[in-house]
């Protein structure tokens, strides 16, 4: 079997009826509820099993050679389970050896390894799990998840220069001393642009706000591709009423996790703060989920935890101007409805664009800034 | 067939005047801070308050309406909807019109863009002084500091000329003006900027004076206070303030310098001032309150005037928090006569008795994981 042909029979493994590998993520995966750990994780495991022929191609044509070559160090942020298992993924693809140092308490790196090697033992022995994060100080290339400061530190403990996300595909000659390459991936924000104005047959308003909803209540907002804004052409009173109404829905199929006293203590603050600032709907009895119709501010934070602010696409001007636009963009996904790709690409800079309700379901080995391809590790 | 019922409330009674509501909280104000009030009493003038603020503050009337509360289905004090602090920075929260109001305190903050401003009439500001000196006067003199007496303030605030919007220092003039204490002092703005500069403004004071001296400031000014002690040999032993002097510390850091937490910052006081805990007291208060909260130094429990009632509330669930857990600090404040008497405050703390431990400010919203903090 092709490394692309193991992954595939082990997410086939994870999507079987009763798996006992889903059963133990939906029990140890405790940042979540079950019924999101279990949606999340089968999506990405039907998009493995969907694009096999993908994997294939992806494989290098002489896996050895890189291997001899270069061992890839993973160090995992844990506040989502599948960036850390796409990592892994397109290590093992690129032919390399992995070592994976996952966040503190984060299980999923460990469950996959374990169900992989049911597979393929000698494939998942390409792979070691580690609590040393000093393993970097031993590899050739060094693919880092987490917040700014972290990597920061990282970046200079490695010594290795940051490759630039636009140029990630160009391959450096290394000599034996010289320091490994450091890729990163930081802090990113996404937002939805979605023309409210015109009911088109293809994008019912309805549609559009459970689309919506969706996006900003998968994975209770933790990963940098759910949207903290959306920008609304037309009526975003009347989308901020309907898209409260989405989340409600959402979070009876599908609950937000408990959270701790401080993350419940930011939203009620911010609920508190937008009560006289714009107009919030929230969840009744708890924080489970906020949307704030927000008519005249810029760019401001959400507290996560599905907490969506509305505004109207006018203050798109804001955030054009913003921070989070300059120098350089830091929006990982735009999600639009209504609009054209080309409206969308105009409206904003990002590293992906795509329909609203697919922003949380990333291509699998999609080339963007917030994801490591194969090709990165060519080297 | 069921047919729907609808909810029937029987009418409020009227709105009373300003007037007659300064005299019932003088009233209670005036009968000192040692005995507590009934539930049945506060409930009383709590609801009359409610009912005159959601008639005359427009803001907080349309936000009570958002949450459909009125005063027809509001029957105690617990029920009445409490404004959270930065709504003082987005509304103007009060009941008098624009030509009564004679004073205005903003709130403090480095990182702030917009004060929250609690407007105050000739009137209103009576009542926060009479209250604010009945709960210091009990609280921090101990009620045996008299006005012959030969005492001293040491105020480590800006002067009111400095800050005039400032309810710290409008609160520290009020007590330097009842104490009639000839020699006090504010230290001022620039010596708050410079640690040394404090510690001489300090000495001077304390070397030229035998009275006892009551040292009033905030935490930061501590902090600057007793790292420029440390900082120069001479004063290895600090500044030993005269036998019988009080402190009394409030407020945070707010960015302006290392943060120390309270035990070790009373400890230092205590050490390098020469002062004993049993001397010391923190103060809890806000601008956008008029009543203050006090704790000993040892016990750290913070107790209000029997015109305030205090509620810690789960963030998660709206709800009162159980006794011994944490929560947001909401208070109940029958002084806020021409804003709102319920304010939800960002703070958290942990209810314990009828006091409260103060913990920390809730977090903001900020970077972690992919997300990113970014100013707009």
């Amino acid at each position: 079997m092709t490394t692309g042909q193991v992954i595939a029979a082990t997410a086939r493994l994870w999507l079987k009826r009763g798996s006992p590998w889903m059963a133990r993520a939906k029990r140890e995966l405790t940042a979540f509820s079950p019924q999101m750990v279990e949606l999340g994780l089968r999506e990405l495991f039907a998009d493995i099993t969907a694009n096999v022929e993908e994997l294939e191609r992806c494989e290098t044509p002489c896996p050895t050679l890189h291997a001899s070559r270069s061992t890839v160090c993973h160090i995992l942020s844990g506040n989502l389970p599948n960036p850390g298992v796409v990592s892994i993924i397109v290590g093992l693809l690129s032919g390399a050896r992995n070592v994976v140092k996952p966040a503190t308490g984060d299980p999923m790196p460990a469950l996959f390894m374990k169900s992989l090697a049911v597979v393929d033992s000698k494939l998942a022995k390409r792979v070691m799990l580690t609590a040393d994060r000093e393993q970097y100080r031993r590899v050739g290339v060094v693919v880092a998840y987490g917040n700014d400061e972290t990597l920061a530190k990282l970046r200079r403990n490695v010594g290795g220069a940051s490759v630039p996300r636009r140029n990630r595909r160009t391959k450096r000659s290394r000599g034996a001393e010289a320091p490994p390459t450091f890729f990163d991936f930081g802090h990113r924000v996404s937002i939805g642009v979605v023309d409210f104005l015109h009911s088109k047959i293809q994008n019912p308003k309805s549609k559009i706000t459970t689309a919506a909803a969706r996006d900003a209540s998968m994975w209770d907002q933790q990963g940098c591709m759910s949207p903290q804004c959306f920008f609304v052409r037309g009526d975003a009173a009347a989308f901020a009423e309907a898209l409260a109404e989405e989340m409600e829905a959402f979070d009876c199929r599908r609950p937000r996790a408990e959270l701790s006293f401080e993350d419940a203590a930011a939203i009620a603050r911010a609920r508190n703060e937008w009560s006289f600032r714009g107009r919030v709907w929230a969840s009744k009895g708890s924080t489970h989920w906020t949307v704030v119709l927000d008519e005249r501010g810029g760019w401001v934070p959400s507290p996560l935890n599905r907490f969506v602010f509305v505004r109207p696409i006018s203050l798109l001007a804001k955030l054009r101007h913003s921070k989070i636009q300059n120098p350089k963009s830091k929006i990982s996904t735009v999600g639009f409805a209504g609009f054209s790709p080309k409206e969308a690409v105009a409206m904003a800079q990002a590293d992906r664009y795509c329909s609203l309700g697919e922003m949380q379901r990333p291509l699998l080995l999609l080339t963007n800034g917030s994801r490591l391809r194969v090709g990165d590790l060519m080297i | 067939m069921k047919t729907a019922r609808k909810t029937t409330y029987p009418p409020a009674p009227k709105s009373p005047s300003a007037g007659e509501l300064d005299a019932r909280i003088l009233d209670f104000i005036a009968r000192g801070v040692e005995r507590r009030s009934t539930d049945a009493e506060f409930n009383q003038l709590a609801l009359a308050l409610f009912r005159h603020q959601f008639a005359l503050n427009q803001p907080y009337c349309r936000y009570c309406e958002s949450l459909g509360r009125n005063p027809r289905n509001v029957a105690h004090w617990a029920q009445i909807p409490a404004v959270p602090t930065t709504a003082f920075k987005d509304a103007e929260l009060t009941t008098l019109p624009a030509k009564q109001r004679t004073a205005v305190f903003h709130s403090s903050g480095t990182t702030e863009h917009r004060p929250s401003r609690h407007f105050h009439s000739r009137k209103t500001l009576a009542l926060y002084e009479a209250a604010l000196w009945r709960t210091f006067e009990a609280r921090v003199t101990g009620g045996k500091w008299r006005t012959t007496e030969n005492c001293q303030l040491v105020i480590l605030t800006p002067t009111p000329a400095e800050a005039p919007h400032s309810s710290l220092v409008h609160m520290m003039e009020t007590v330097r003006r009842r104490l009639s204490a000839p020699t006090s002092v504010f230290v001022g703005a620039a010596a708050l900027e410079d640690g040394r500069a404090l510690a001489s403004a300090v000495q001077s004071k304390i070397k030229t004076q035998k009275s006892k001296t009551l040292l009033l400031g905030t935490a930061f000014a501590f902090v600057h206070l007793l790292d420029a002690i440390a900082a120069a040999p001479r004063r290895g032993r600090g500044l030993q303030l005269p036998r019988g002097s009080r402190v009394m510390e409030t407020g945070g850091y707010k960015g302006r310098t290392r943060e120390v937490p309270r035990e070790e910052l009373h400890a230092l006081i205590s050490t390098k001032l020469g002062v004993p805990r049993s001397a010391l007291v923190s103060e809890y208060g806000m601008c956008e309150l008029s009543s203050q909260f006090y704790a000993a130094s040892q016990a750290a429990m913070f107790h209000g005037p029997p015109w305030t009632r205090v509620r810690l509330i789960n963030p998660e669930t709206g709800r009162e928090a159980r006794e011994g857990k944490r929560g947001l600090i909401r208070v109940f404040d029958l002084a806020n006569r021409a804003s709102v008497i319920a304010i939800q405050t960002d703070d958290i703390g942990i209810c314990r008795g009828d006091g409260f431990e103060l913990l920390c400010r809730a977090p903001q919203a900020e970077a972690r994981g992919c997300s990113l903090m970014v100013p707009s």
